[in-house]
């Protein structure tokens, strides 16, 4: 998500995504006819020399952040998505006025084509991995790919004191062992996909069920064979429940450095 | 409505997609969790920001530990005595818990790009 940031008033533009240059404007008023932002806002285009972004006017103070909000700010995102690249702004990001966007774009002017350029007609897909049994680390144990013979204790349970210590090694093993067998899935999953080309954000042990969250970036068109390929890589993993979503903005795939302007959520 | 369009976004789920919502949940959970800084609480909101720290540097503690034993390099009677600190504190975390009403969930903070505490 791009960070921005803008001093607080009353009404203030909040931002959805940035456009780059050229895009058809007569479609494009045509969409934003057709669609209102957070609280019906009206939306409208501020543009700089080089990236248009896509505004909403609003009052902080009456816009809360609430399911209804964040569906409101989703649904322009995603129905903007069906005809163009673009970056989705973070949720709540607000400027004080039209100068202070288009200020924003200009200073961010370079990144921002950058990372269009690295999304260009491309769509997020997000595939997690969830362990089918509650108590993995117990369930874990002798599955493929966990580590196959025990390492031998490092000395002998004859205390409180140390069958304490060895308690907490056990768990501290199998924790070990199960991020090693996230990690492991994470690089099949690269291999399984290669011909795809994704581009990869994982994240390793979101919980103790939750092994793997992975987003890839995937160049448009290629929707049911992804799918396919997943669906076959799932059948090599019986005991793990894969949810497979998409196809998303861009989300996890926003980077602009935060430059300490920051945003502010409603 | 909404609801329909979302669920055209599921592509492949052999699961339950209330399995998927319980785990998110609970690990959201931790994300929700906030201080409590409410002026007539103010002394519990500083005991669970307080214990909050004190649990993370414990685990970082036992996770150091751990690595040590593991190591190799630790004589019996150290091995001893490392056993028996780390159980006193977390005794004494336990205590200091039941002392100000607080459970492990209101310790289990986000710490963001790192995951959850506990």
């Amino acid at each position: 998500m791009v960070p921005m940031q803008a001093l607080i008033v009353d009404m203030q533009y909040l931002v959805y995504a940035i456009l780059p240059f050229p895009v058809q404007f007569a479609p494009l008023a045509e969409l934003l006819a057709a669609n209102h932002g957070i609280g019906h806002s009206k939306l409208e285009t501020v543009s700089s020399a080089e990236l248009i972004a896509i505004t909403g006017k609003v009052n902080h103070q009456k816009v809360i952040s609430s399911t209804e909000n964040a569906l409101a700010y989703a649904r322009v995102i995603d129905e903007l998505f069906r005809l163009y690249t673009l970056l989705p702004v973070r949720y709540g990001t607000v400027a004080n006025s039209r100068e202070a966007v288009v200020s924003l774009l200009k200073k961010h002017t370079h990144q921002l084509h950058q990372n269009l350029d690295e999304v260009k007609n491309r769509e997020e897909f997000s595939l997690k991995m969830l362990w089918k049994h509650e108590g993995s680390y117990q369930y874990f144990r002798g599955q493929p790919g966990a580590a196959k013979k025990e390492v031998p204790i490092p000395f002998p349970a004859d205390s409180p004191q140390k069958t304490y210590l060895l308690q907490k090694i056990r768990k501290h093993r199998q924790e070990n062992a199960l991020v090693d067998y996230a990690e492991q899935l994470a690089n099949k999953l690269e291999h399984w996909l290669v011909s795809f080309h994704p581009t990869f954000r994982f994240k390793i042990m979101v919980s103790q069920r939750l092994i793997l969250d992975a987003t890839m970036l995937i160049k448009k068109g290629y929707q049911q064979d992804v799918v396919q390929a997943i669906s076959c890589f799932q059948d090599r993993y019986p005991d793990l429940h894969f949810l497979l979503t998409g196809p998303w903005p861009p989300y996890n795939f926003v980077k602009l450095p935060n430059d300490g302007t920051g945003q502010k959520s409603p | 409505m909404e609801q329909d369009k979302n669920h055209h976004k599921i592509l492949l789920n052999r699961g339950t997609l209330h399995e998927f919502d319980k785990e998110i949940k609970k690990i959201g959970q931790a994300a929700l969790t906030r201080i409590n800084a409410d002026p007539a609480n103010a002394d519990s909101g500083l005991a669970q920001l307080v214990l909050t720290l004190v649990e993370l540097i414990r685990k970082l503690i036992e996770k150091q530990a751990i690595q040590r034993v593991e190591g190799g390099s630790l004589t019996e009677e150290e091995i001893e005595r490392l056993g028996e600190t780390l159980m006193r504190l977390e005794m004494k975390m336990e205590e200091l818990k039941k002392t100000f009403n607080l459970t492990d969930n209101d310790l289990n903070i986000n710490l963001g790009p790192l995951g959850n505490l506990l």
